[in-house]
Order: structure tokens, then C-alpha cells, then sequence
């Protein structure tokens, strides 16, 4: 009698797992183009070409565009990436190059469906934006454009002259000026979620129609942008640092379409995607690109695992299953213990800092006068409570260096050296006087929200607001923490006059001040980000980015600055750079800038241990 | 016996039905899918854009009954996170790696819990009982999360016998397949230990030893066959929770499978995934219910008799 049962168990059990594991081989067929706009004919081609006025112009570091008017402002003169270095000379081929990342928001081949960071992760391998970053000091260097020159005085039209002779992977075609509006297409249509769509759809215009008109193909090798506003720094804005702004070739799209691009979208960079499985554990992988024309990786696959576990990622790195890995601060020391080192990169990556809620503009409907925030006592006081050095030293194991101004980093235009001379007089850890001042300002017990969330790179940001709490506390606030998830946290406060009252941290780049100014200071939509403790930052901010000379834009940021870090706009904590867990026994060099965004980068340099 | 099984379907269809309410709404409580997908500075402009092109600005009950009409042919959508990509399709393209784990597990929790609960009942308040159930204790004391990471670092790091993580050949099913199974043990050893402590005490099994059966034979074969009813229920609960509950095991070893898959998705607000994955998932316990059942109702009379 038990016999059949057993016997129908097993059967049972083995039908449910066989009938499971089978029904996997199914592929999902490719969804329909959902919101796809074909692009335009090519443009007229009658324009003349630019002329070049000019000797070439030294790149200035990150995002500070040397701008002469009108000028060309860089060439195909060799730079420092394009130079090898002497551990590159005479180097072999390796194997694949497996690094362990942690899996990124957005999985993608195609730029315009995800954020920055997303998109330079996993696009930036096998797609080139039309600027370089260079891997030694994030200046702008020439890429697929070998020269651009801003050809209005007012800064509404740049052309670009791009590289000849550049092929996209898969017998695609040569790279030429169609491509150009094309890839903007791409990033500017209805669906797209880029870091810089928004950006694009204000340069360009908001309807496909308005973004062919203006930029223009004036011949295979030349574009031209017509901006709807001035923009000074359009190199950096097709720079990867801006975001996702790649070049998809035109003829895939016409031939294939969608499918195309889901499939594998093709590129021409040094590498050349080849596959990818999607999610926690899966991974993409690219093929190098013989003699490529810009850099011809050491290694001939590349394959980036998604591995979520920080101590997992360490533990593939000490074993050998990967020579690259996403190491936290906290395991640095078994790391090292193993035998990795950590890499950090060349500038700093991640900016670390407090936001203030309810600091709107007087100019507001949500400006809120009663509100504590609006006093400069108070925000003095605040930042005059947290002790950065205990922070840095205890939860970013001394890596963070001093952060005077959010936005703001010596490598920028912008900056003015008082502030970090100044830093420990006006900012320095002083809690007698953060309690003097809150009680001067009458706002003694003022009942405070501190939110603890996290944002990804910085692991410490939970840890960090949980300190504030206590420093807060400590001088005589009345403070209500609450922990939520980023996404909660966005949903409830990026609301229009919902941030009365809170305390919050938030990281950013490493990216030109207007962006940031754009983003946290100025006047606008009046989510979270809006800290206008001055009007006149409104002012600058337009004089910045309508400023084609260096020098007036400098100064109009530099004021902007000053009027941030005297009125204690925010509480600045650290800036921090982008580290990695090397194995040195297979990977030899490996440089890269940190500025693009967090993302790893520049991974075609990387070379094989000698 | 046929009326039985369709009447054990029609409810298994309600069931399904019942559940793709509940599943739509908390999908959406958990929140706005833009909130998690959206640059940190994308405006309110874009949230709007956005939701409009991707079919989120529609009424909830429109949203609901054409979810219903497409999940019946099998389409749950298009995935919000991984654009272009079907629901469906990313669930059935990891579910064989979980299924795969999940039965490894399965035979590791087995291969455990059966010697040491028939050993425990048999050796019943010695030495043998006492270290049977601590083992099996320890299992589900230990959190699967932890154990994971402890066994690599033996086994994996320090021993180098095994792989990290990642599912790369057999060696790569070793440490998760045991820090899933051994959760299970507990309870399995504990059904095994007492449904064998009724058996050794019945008149046959009395019966079987004066007639001079050897005590192994009385143990593995008359006692331990008639004592597998109740753990053999047990494996299709077994077997569904392992599939669900693989999520911890999966994050630690980087396991490509369907528990991830949920948890991203979560986090993600990813709808399509999360409603495709639910539904899957209680596809494969309500069939699993459904087999033992009507397996069941064929071995015993009175269950299709009733």
C-alpha cells in the first residue's frame, strides 16, 4: 500500500522541478517599439565649416571649459590618455578581466534608459560620447569630435568636427555627423530616463522635429548645435561627465529599429558588447576591439558580474574569480590582509553633505518665514555640531578630504581658496557655540526630522546620519529621526514645500558648480533640492551659464560660492574618491578619473600584471 | 476521485484569481516606480513625461483588468526596470537555477533529517536524540544569511574547495544548496522523529520483532515506510518555501534566481516582475498542493470518499 506512495512522491516532486527548470529556455520575444521616433533626413548641408581662429587651447581639468569666443578650443593634439603610459608599453594580451560590481539601478545597452552612473558603468565600454574624458586629470579631450569651437558669441551654437575613419562595431559603417542627431533622438524621446534628458530637451527643444532642426549635419564630418538658451560648456554636456549622451549608429537603427538595439545597440568604443543576463547575479560581458582607434584594451573580454554582498565581492577577489572588486571601506583591512591593494581614483568622486529643508527662496509660495532654517544662527549652528573629523576618521576610515562648499572642488572654475582657509573658523566642531547660537536665535528645542536613508556609494550614509542625530541632539535641538528607503524618502519630501523642518543627507558628483547650483540653489521647481538661503544666487547662476568668457563665469560662480558658504547654505561634510579592490598579481595598471559620476571608467587602460 | 480533482482545480483557480487582486494592490502600495528609476534630479516635468509614456498616469482599475486580460495569455507585461524586457520571460529565464537549488536543498535537508529523526526516535531520550536535535536546532537558529557567508569563508576562501559564488558547475550548488537545506532540517527531523516514535509503537511493529525481524529491517523498512506519510506532505511545503525563501542565499552567493529577482523587483516598484513572479510562484505551490492531494486521495480511500 505505501509503496505506490513513495513512488508517486518522487514522481511528483521530480515532474515539479523538471516541468519548473524546463520552462526557462523560453525567450521573451522583444516588446514592440513602444515610443520610437525615427530620426530626420540629414539636415541641409550648405552651411560653411568653421573656421579655426585659434592655436589650440590647453584642456582645462573637469568641466572648467577654457571658452575663448570665438575659438576652437581643442584638437586632435595627442593627450595624456592617448599617450601610453610606460607600464602600458610592451604589454600582453590577458584573459577576461572579471570585476565584481555592485548591480546598478538601471541594467542597459541603451544610454537614454537609465541614470549617469548606470549608463557609464555599462554603455561607456563599448559607446564613446563625443568628448573624452581624460583618465589622469577628468580634463576634456578629444574623442569621436577632434576639435569644437563655440561659433556664436552668445553661446547658443557650438560645432563640432568630428574624427574620420571611425567604424561602429558590427560592419555598422563608418561614424559620421547623422549619427549625431540620432543619438540625441534617442536620449530625448517621451520614454527616456537619463540623467540628462531634461538638460537635452532644453538645449534641444521638447518634440523630435525641434531637436533635428537644430542640430544640424553640415556635412559627414561636421555638426552644428543651436541651442534654445546659451550653454558655455556644451563640450562638457557631450561629455560622458554630463551623462549619457553616446553614439548609436544610425544604420543599425534605420535597418533593424528597436529590435536592433535590444538585441546588442552597437557602438564604437574599445569594446564590443557581446552579452549580458540581467539581474543580481547576472553580468555583461564585451570583446576588445582590435586596433581600436582610440585605445585597444589589454584584455581580451571584460565581463562585469553583479554581486551584491560586500563581503561576497571581497571574497571573489581574494579567491582569484575576479581580479577586480567594488571593496567597502570597512574591508579594506582583510582586503589588504589578502594580499589586494585598493586604487583609488585620480580626483575626487563622491560629494558627502546635510540639506537643510525649507530654505526657500522669499520668492517662493513655500517660503515659510517662521521657519528655523531661514536663520543663518541656525544653520551655523548646525554645522558648528557636527564634529567631520570623527565622522571621516571613524566611517570613512580617513579617505574623505575637507568639503567647504557643497558643489564646489578646487578642480573647478569657481573656486575660491578662502573658503577652505576659513573652514575651520566658520565650520569648525564647536558645539558650546552651535548651543549659543541656537539660543540666540530663539529656535532653542525646535522640533527637527533627520532622515536616514542611504544612496548608493556611500554604504556610511545610514551610520553617518545616526552620528548627527546624536551631535544635533547635543546642542539643544529636538530631534525625530526616521529611517526610510531613498525611494520613500524622494516620494514624500521631493514634494513642493514638504521639506520644512528636515535634515537630510544626499551625495553628489564631482561635476562643474552651475550644475549643482542648477540642481540645489536657484529657484525652479520647488521640490527638495531648492536651498536659495539668497535670491541673488538666481542671478548668478543665469550669469554663469550664459558667460562664453571663462573668466566672467568663474566669478559668477565664485560669488555664488561665497554667498553659500558664508550663509551656511548647507552642512558640507566630506569629498570622497572612488576606490576599487585590485588583485596585483593579474592586473597591473589601472587609472581612472572617479569624476564620471562614481562609475568605474576608462577599463580599456587597464593592463595585465607584468 | 475525478470530482475530487476538479473541484481541487476550480479552487486553485479561485485562489489564483483571489490573488492577483492582492498582488496588484500591494505591488503598488509599496510605491512609484519613478521614485526608485528617476536620475536624483529628474523634475517633476519628467516624472510626468515618463509616467505618461510608460502607462502609469491610467486609472488603477484600468491598469488592473488589462493586467488580468494579458496575464490569462500569459503576458504580464513589459519589465519598468529592464525596458524591452517581458515579465514573464525574466522569471522563467532564472527560475531554473532556483528550481535547481531549491531540489539540491531539498535532498541535503532529506539526506539529514531522515537518519538523524529516525536515529532520534529510535535512540529516543539518549545521547543520540539529544545531539540529533541540536544539529537539527542549530540549522534553523543559525540565519541562512550568516551561515551562507561562514561557509564560504571556510570552505570557499580558506579551503578553496569550492567557488565563491556565482552558478558555475556543480561545485558552485555545494555551499548554498547546504546553507538553504540545513534551515529545513529542524522541522523535517522533528516530523520524521514523531511520526517514527507513533510507527515503532504500534502492534505490527511489536508483532515484526517477536517473529525475529531484525531491528534494522523493523527500522528502515516496515517502520519507516508507513512513517513517511506525514513528511512526504511536508516536501511540497518544503519544496515551495526553499523556492521562496532562497532570497538571502541567492543575495550572498550571487545566485541568478527567481528570489532575487522578486526582492529586486520590490525594491524597483518593477510591477510587471513583481506580479509575474507572485503569480509563478504560487503556480508552482498551488500545483505542488494540488499533486500531493490528489496523490493522497489515490493511496487513501477515505479522503476521496469524503
Amino acid at each position: 500500500m505505501l509503496k505506490p506512495t513513495i513512488v508517486l512522491t518522487i514522481a511528483a516532486s521530480l515532474l515539479l522541478v523538471v516541468g519548473i527548470a524546463c520552462g526557462g529556455a523560453e525567450e521573451a520575444a522583444p516588446a514592440a517599439p513602444a515610443a520610437a521616433q525615427p530620426t530626420a533626413a540629414p539636415a541641409s548641408q550648405q552651411a560653411a565649416a568653421p573656421a579655426a581662429t585659434e592655436a589650440p587651447a590647453a584642456p582645462a581639468p573637469s568641466g572648467a571649459q577654457a571658452t575663448a569666443v570665438p575659438a576652437i578650443i581643442a584638437t586632435a593634439t595627442p593627450s595624456p590618455t592617448n599617450t601610453p603610459s610606460a607600464a602600458q608599453a610592451s604589454q600582453s594580451v590577458g584573459g577576461r578581466l572579471k570585476i565584481a560590481v555592485t548591480p546598478p539601478v538601471q541594467e542597459l545597452v541603451r544610454g537614454w534608459l537609465g541614470t549617469t552612473t548606470s549608463a557609464n558603468a555599462q554603455v561607456r565600454p563599448f559607446a564613446e560620447p563625443l568628448v573624452h574624458t581624460d583618465r589622469f586629470d577628468g580634463s576634456l579631450q578629444p574623442g569621436l569630435a577632434t576639435e569644437w569651437e563655440i561659433s556664436k558669441p552668445d553661446g547658443t551654437q557650438w560645432v563640432f568636427r568630428l574624427r574620420e575613419g571611425v567604424p561602429f562595431h558590427g560592419d555598422w559603417g563608418e561614424f559620421t555627423a547623422h549619427d549625431v542627431p540620432h543619438s540625441a533622438a534617442m536620449i530625448t524621446q517621451e520614454e527616456a530616463i537619463a540623467t540628462d534628458t531634461g538638460l537635452f530637451r532644453g538645449l534641444f527643444g521638447q518634440t523630435q522635429e525641434e531637436l533635428l532642426e537644430n542640430i544640424r549635419v553640415v556635412d559627414d564630418y561636421t555638426v552644428e548645435f543651436n541651442l534654445l538658451r546659451p550653454e558655455a560648456a556644451m563640450d562638457f554636456v557631450v561629455s560622458a561627465q554630463q551623462g549619457n549622451y553616446f553614439m548609436y549608429s544610425k544604420d543599425q537603427w534605420d535597418t533593424e529599429g528597436f529590435e536592433g538595439y535590444i538585441a546588442g545597440a552597437a557602438g564604437n568604443g574599445p569594446w564590443q558588447f557581446e552579452s549580458r543576463q540581467l539581474g543580481v547575479g547576472g553580468n555583461i560581458v564585451y570583446s576588445r576591439v582590435e586596433d581600436h582607434w582610440r585605445q585597444t584594451p589589454h584584455w581580451a573580454e571584460l565581463e562585469q558580474i553583479n554581486t551584491p554582498e560586500p563581503a561576497t565581492r571581497l571574497a571573489n577577489l581574494l579567491t582569484g574569480q575576479v581580479q577586480i572588486a567594488e571593496v567597502n571601506r570597512d574591508l579594506h583591512p582583510e582586503a589588504k590582509d589578502g594580499g589586494m591593494i585598493i586604487v583609488e581614483s585620480e580626483l575626487p568622486s563622491i560629494q558627502v553633505a546635510f540639506v537643510m529643508g525649507g530654505i526657500y527662496s522669499p520668492l517662493s509660495p513655500y517660503h515659510d518665514p517662521t521657519d528655523p532654517h531661514l536663520d543663518v544662527r541656525v544653520r551655523e549652528a548646525i554645522n558648528r555640531a557636527i564634529d567631520r573629523e570623527e565622522i571621516n576618521k571613524e566611517l570613512f576610515s580617513g579617505y574623505g578630504s575637507p568639503h567647504p562648499v557643497w558643489g564646489f572642488h578646487p578642480s573647478l572654475p569657481g573656486w575660491n581658496s578662502r573658503w577652505a582657509e576659513e573652514f575651520d573658523d566658520k565650520y569648525g566642531f564647536d558645539p558650546d557655540r552651535a548651543r549659543e547660537l541656537i539660543k540666540e536665535s530663539g529656535h532653542e528645542g525646535y522640533p527637527l526630522k533627520l532622515i536616514i536613508t542611504q544612496l548608493s556609494g556611500v554604504p556610511e550614509m545610514i551610520t553617518m546620519a545616526e552620528a548627527a542625530f546624536t551631535y544635533l541632539q547635543d546642542v539643544g535641538i529636538d530631534v525625530e529621526a526616521e529611517e526610510m528607503e531613498w525611494a520613500r524618502f524622494r516620494a514624500d519630501f521631493y514634494v513642493p514645500g514638504n521639506t520644512h523642518g528636515t535634515i537630510a543627507p544626499i551625495r553628489g558628483t564631482l561635476r562643474p558648480a552651475e550644475v549643482t547650483l542648477r540642481f540645489y540653489n536657484v529657484s525652479g521647481p520647488e521640490g527638495f533640492q531648492r536651498i536659495v538661503p539668497d535670491p541673488q544666487l538666481d542671478e548668478l547662476y543665469a550669469e554663469a551659464i550664459s558667460a562664453v568668457n571663462p573668466d566672467v563665469k568663474s566669478t559668477a560662480l565664485r560669488n555664488a560660492g561665497d554667498i553659500k558658504f558664508d550663509l551656511y547654505a548647507e552642512v558640507p561634510i566630506v569629498w570622497l574618491p572612488s576606490q576599487i579592490g585590485v588583485n596585483p598579481n593579474e592586473v597591473g595598471e589601472f587609472i581612472w578619473p572617479g569624476n564620471i559620476n562614481t562609475a568605474i571608467t576608462h577599463m580599456e587602460y587597464i593592463t595585465t600584471a607584468q | 476521485m475525478q470530482r475530487y480533482i476538479l473541484i481541487r482545480i476550480v479552487q486553485s483557480i479561485l485562489a489564483l484569481l483571489v490573488l492577483t487582486v492582492i498582488v496588484f494592490s500591494l505591488a503598488r502600495i509599496a510605491g512609484d516606480p519613478l521614485d526608485v528609476l528617476l536620475p536624483l534630479e529628474a523634475t517633476v516635468e519628467d516624472a510626468e513625461r515618463v509616467r505618461a509614456a510608460w502607462g502609469l498616469d491610467k486609472p488603477l482599475y484600468i491598469q488592473y483588468f488589462k493586467f488580468l486580460g494579458n496575464a490569462l495569455t500569459g503576458d504580464f507585461g513589459e519589465s519598468i526596470k529592464h525596458r524591452d524586457q517581458q515579465a514573464i520571460g525574466l522569471v522563467l529565464d532564472r527560475l531554473p537555477a532556483t528550481a535547481q537549488l531549491a531540489g539540491l536543498a531539498l535532498l541535503v535537508a532529506t539526506l539529514i533529517a531522515v537518519p538523524v529523526g529516525v536515529l532520534s526516535a529510535v535512540k529516543k531520550d539518549t545521547f543520540f536524540d539529544y545531539a540529533g536535535k541540536v544539529l537539527a536546532l542549530t540549522g534553523q537558529s543559525l540565519p541562512a544569511f550568516w551561515l551562507g557567508l561562514v561557509l564560504m569563508w571556510i570552505f570557499a576562501v580558506h579551503l578553496e574547495l569550492v567557488p565563491t559564488s556565482g552558478k558555475s558547475g556543480i561545485r558552485s550548488f555545494i555551499l548554498p544548496a547546504i546553507a538553504i537545506g540545513w534551515f529545513q532540517v529542524a522541522a523535517l527531523m522533528r516530523l520524521v522523529r514523531s511520526s517514527m516514535l507513533d510507527v515503532l509503537d504500534t502492534e505490527y511493529v511489536k508483532l515484526a520483532r517477536i517473529k525475529g525481524v531484525s531491528e534494522r529491517k523493523v527500522v528502515w523498512k516496515h517502520c519507516l515506510r508507513n512513517a513517511a506519510i506525514a513528511p512526504f506532505t511536508y516536501f511540497a511545503l518544503i519544496m515551495g518555501s526553499l523556492m521562496v525563501g532562497s532570497v538571502s542565499i541567492e543575495f550572498v552567493f550571487a545566485w541568478p534566481g527567481v528570489g532575487l529577482l522578486a526582492v529586486d523587483s520590490t525594491i524597483a516598484r518593477d510591477f510587471p516582475v513583481i506580479q509575474a513572479v507572485v503569480i509563478v510562484f504560487c503556480l508552482v505551490y498551488i500545483t505542488a498542493n494540488l499533486l500531493v492531494d490528489i496523490a493522497y486521495a489515490y493511496v487513501d480511500p477515505r479522503i476521496r470518499f469524503s
